[in-house]
């Protein structure tokens, strides 16, 4: 009998208990079996207890490892990027793992810059927030290095940092993954995403199919013409006006020319020379616009209400591709807000422009229209580029527009540059002294002023230094930013290349 | 020497403190950093009015700040320890202050007194009548708490193990009481492991006979413990719970082996209210291995630091034992350097840890846990439970759940590898490895 057997027997009598049945003979020819036929006779629960205590130390003490047939997985190729060097070890980790969460986009940019990769030890927690904060994942990839890479392959729920597609996702996966698979293909291959997803989306559900289209936004072209406008027909009014949202940014598309020619036949073209634009919208305008009754164009505010007419008007402007106006019609954006000043159908006009700027992403036009039209900073000021949003944000203050200022300072979230972020400190200096909104003063110092203010001027830092409160808490909360700033400014320099 | 984060966070008395301790890894929050031979120091500015004054000798490494903290060392020893792994060029070489030799002195003299009292109770316990009596007394409550587990243990046989599950938590802890009311905490131990073991999963009858037959091998051992060799008998009387206190130990070692000591990692575990160092060292010239076995309460701290990835000259006395692994430290170099990849040998092969670990069992049939140093394995996984694999696909489960898995697989990149880890008969934990010629604290 093998040890096995002899241990299997024995654990069968140890469960039903001696009073039931006695311990059965051991002994065979084996090492262990003439062991245990050696072992002096005494009671059965004794017998037993002995024979236990042999075979359990003979088994323990005689393992073998096992032994794996398959191949081992393949390891690492070589890294080329360097590591972080010591000294930044310490802001890794408080941004990584650590409670500065907030630096740690500027921290991976800083380190992409430097270029170097992470520390192999802050992978797996690096690869954990970017697998539940999606919005990190663009600036966690260029650091991830080979062995980043590497090790993202070994869990499914780093999948996303793995450059390699895995279209079998596409059929089988979860809404997310499918969502970010098809968006990694539209990156390398954008035929073959549309493809893909004008193969499927007959069977998706409505709210999938509208997150699906917005996919098609990367590297969008004419090659997606066909496919757009047949989703204009969607049962579901969101498909559509995705859809149509993605057509606009393309002049090639029925829709845009379309509404060129509207707009053509609309206004006369004497009307921008003489300083008067008189806008004739055609008849049968409400059967021309049916293949697109999905779209839907809101008001700026709620003093820019328009009547059916004008909202057609608006509707129409929005789409006319921007560069039309200069093309086409042969007048700028500026002189054609300038123009229609005090045109009856100067709030069309401006609406629709504001909606073609948004969709069309277009951050030029957008900052002139900002410059005159403070209707729409919120749909239009997050296209700004950081240039163009300090800019504005002191034509703000030069022109005494002290309110929108506060409300756009707050909206932001690019880096301020040394004027905006003497704005900013200014303001909070304000509120402190007026013992105002204190909340407020609260979130815009943690959520805004430690990431975004400008670190390179050191008279910035005294000015903040020089915020002070009569109120304990108020104080203590300064004193906490204040160290937060300065932590963001011991991390810049310590990414910095030359100190490595 | 270089020391890394890993390494001297592994001194840290909590998570928090390494938490704090890296807040303060940041040049800016010292000032007057310098240094002298083995001593650094630094002057952090904290809520209070004056800066906190923190030092570390380095050889220990023993830490002091006058922060009021009670945590050991505390967050400020941790951050200056980190600043200097980290960015060492902020630290001045020149003469220590006097709040930093002040402390040094006073150190040394401390050092010296507990020599002499520790000298003075070793002679207190030599007295050997005293002695005699003290365990005679002992030894009488022992035999019968054997003789009522003997009992209890054929009575369970009797109505078989397919009864364990109708036991509850508490009739297990009643034995387990009984043993500790008769000086036998060892037999206590074991019987409060087993009451989980019925409700453990699938092959749990295996399991309980197992621990059955080892309870059963320890008292028929210590029913025969004059027949047995000495060294054997102090192993059976430390199962039973009949430890050696220091002094003992340092009065009649099992043996004393002076060498240089490579400090090849340490596992914490929580024993509420008890913590539980295990620091596990080998010899440079004699290859032995050695445990270094410690005990805090609550927050209080460690009392001997031995810190992983450096070498220190030292002379270990052993407690006595078949298979002698624990020791204490009875005298130790001010001098530590660190350690190199080839200053120890490993195992080739993951077979050989397992010969040595039957060998291990032979000599000591009770051997909770090995440590074992492995070359050149690679870590994978599978559904998150890690596993080592040698050259010949021979494979070494680790520990389920084994907190730093995905660090070391990051570590490894699939190549190679040397590990130090503990195995327990059952399951791998790494303590350290070497990683393209680096040290590193798992």
């Amino acid at each position: 009998m093998a040890d096995g057997n002899l241990w299997q027997t024995l654990v069968a009598t140890a469960l039903i208990g001696t009073d039931r049945q006695a311990p059965s003979e051991m002994g065979d020819a084996s090492p262990i079996g003439q062991f245990l036929a050696q072992l002096p006779p005494t009671s059965q629960e004794t017998t037993l207890l002995n024979q236990a205590a042999a075979l359990a130390l003979y088994r323990k003490a005689g393992q073998k490892p096992t032994v794996l047939t398959a191949t081992a997985s393949s390891a690492c190729a070589f890294d080329e990027l360097p590591i972080c060097p010591p000294p930044t070890l310490a802001y890794l980790h408080q941004t990584i793992q650590g409670d500065r969460a907030a630096f740690l986009p500027e921290c991976l940019a800083l380190v992409t810059q430097a270029g170097w990769r992470v520390p192999e030890r802050f992978l797996p927690a690096l690869l954990d927030r970017g697998a539940k904060q999606t919005e990190l994942r663009s600036a966690i990839l260029p650091v991830l290095g080979e062995r980043g890479r590497w090790l993202a392959q070994q869990r499914d729920d780093w999948n996303y940092a793995i450059a390699q597609l895995d279209t079998t996702v596409w059929e089988t996966g979860s809404r997310s993954q499918r969502l970010q698979v098809l968006e990694q293909i539209r990156q390398q291959d954008p035929d073959l995403a549309r493809t893909q997803l004008a193969a499927t989306i007959a069977q998706e559900a409505a709210k999938d199919r509208a997150a699906f289209l917005k996919i098609l936004q990367i590297h969008l072209s004419d090659a997606d013409l066909p496919f757009l406008e047949q989703c204009l027909s969607d049962r579901s009014q969101e498909v559509q006006q995705v859809a149509i949202g993605l057509l606009t940014q393309l002049p090639n598309s029925t829709l845009c020319q379309l509404a060129i020619s509207v707009m053509q036949e609309a206004i006369e073209p004497t009307g921008f020379t003489t300083g008067q634009v008189e806008v004739n919208l055609p008849k049968n305008l409400e059967a021309t616009l049916k293949p697109f009754k999905g779209a839907k164009i809101s008001p700026l505010s709620s003093d820019r209400k328009l009547g059916k007419t004008a909202t057609d008007l608006a509707q129409i402007i929005s789409w006319v591709p921007l560069a039309s106006w200069p093309q086409q019609f042969k007048i700028t954006i500026p002189d054609l807000l300038e123009q229609t000043t005090h045109s009856s159908w100067r709030n069309a006009i401006v609406t629709g422009l504001v909606h073609a700027a948004l969709h069309q992403r277009n951050a030029i036009v957008a900052t002139e229209l900002l410059y005159q039209i403070p209707e729409a900073d919120s749909l239009l000021f997050p296209l700004l580029s950081p240039d163009q949003a300090n800019q504005l944000l002191k034509q703000c203050n030069a022109q005494g527009e002290q309110e929108r200022l506060g409300r756009l300072i707050q909206e932001s979230t690019h880096p301020w540059d040394t004027a905006v972020t003497e704005l900013a400190i200014t303001l909070i200096a304000e509120k402190l002294r007026s013992q105002s909104q204190l909340w407020t003063i609260f979130y815009w110092l943690n959520e805004k002023l430690v990431t975004q203010m400008d670190l390179t001027q050191k008279t910035l830092i005294e000015s903040l230094q020089a915020l002070r409160s009569e109120d304990h808490y108020t104080q203590q909360q300064l004193e906490k930013i204040y160290e937060l700033v300065r932590f963001r400014q011991d991390m810049v320099q310590a990414l910095q290349p030359e100190s490595g | 020497m270089n020391w890394t984060s890993e390494q001297i966070l592994a001194l840290a008395p909590d998570a928090a403190s390494a938490k704090n301790g890296q807040g303060l890894a940041i040049g800016r929050k010292w000032q007057n950093c310098g240094r002298s031979q083995s001593v650094v120091w630094g002057e952090c500015q904290g809520s209070g009015s004056k800066p906190y004054r923190t030092q570390i000798d380095l050889t220990e490494p023993a830490f002091r700040c006058s922060c009021p903290s009670r945590k050991f060392p505390c967050k400020h020893g941790l951050g200056l320890f980190l600043l200097l792994a980290q960015s060492d060029a902020l630290f001045t070489d020149t003469s220590p202050p006097d709040w930093v030799s002040e402390w040094l002195d006073s150190r040394q003299q401390r050092q010296v007194k507990q020599q002499e009292k520790a000298a003075e109770k070793a002679a207190a316990i030599a007295d050997p009548q005293a002695q005699a009596k003290r365990q005679e007394k002992r030894a009488k409550k022992v035999d019968a708490g054997v003789a009522e587990l003997q009992q209890w243990l054929t009575d369970f046989l009797r109505r078989g193990l397919a009864t364990a599950p109708e036991l509850s938590y508490q009739q297990w802890d009643q034995v387990a009481a009984r043993m500790v009311d008769a000086q036998a905490p060892g037999l206590a131990r074991r019987l409060q492991a087993m009451a989980g073991t019925a409700h453990s999963g699938s092959g749990w009858p295996e399991r309980l006979l197992s621990q059955l037959g080892e309870l059963h091998l320890l008292l028929e051992s210590y029913q025969r413990l004059e027949s047995l060799p000495p060294a054997l008998q102090a192993d059976v009387r430390s199962q039973m719970g009949w430890t050696m206190s220091q002094e003992e130990v340092l009065a009649k070692p099992g043996q004393v082996v002076t060498d240089r000591w490579a400090v090849l990692g340490q596992r914490d575990e929580v024993e509420d209210p008890l913590r539980i160092r295990r620091i596990w060292l080998q010899g440079v010239s004699s290859h032995t291995l050695a445990l270094i076995l410690l005990f805090a309460h609550g927050k209080q701290s460690f009392e001997v630091s031995f810190l992983p990835g450096t070498v220190v000259a030292a002379e270990l006395a052993f407690f006595p034992s078949a298979y002698p692994q624990r020791a204490i430290v009875q005298s130790r170099s001010d001098h530590a350097e660190a350690i190199t990849p080839t200053i120890v040998p490993g195992i080739p092969q993951i077979a050989d840890l397992f010969t040595q670990y039957s060998h291990a069992l032979s000599h000591q049939p009770w051997l909770e846990r090995l440590v074992v140093s492995l070359q050149g394995v690679t870590v994978g996984q599978e559904s998150a439970q890690g596993y080592l694999r040698d050259r010949n696909n021979a494979v070494l489960p680790l520990v389920a759940n084994y907190p730093a898995l995905w660090e070391l697989i990051a570590l490894g990149g699939g190549h190679a590898i040397d590990l130090t880890g503990e195995w327990n008969g059952r399951e791998f934990y790494p303590l350290s490895a070497w990683v393209q010629g680096e040290f590193v604290v798992l």
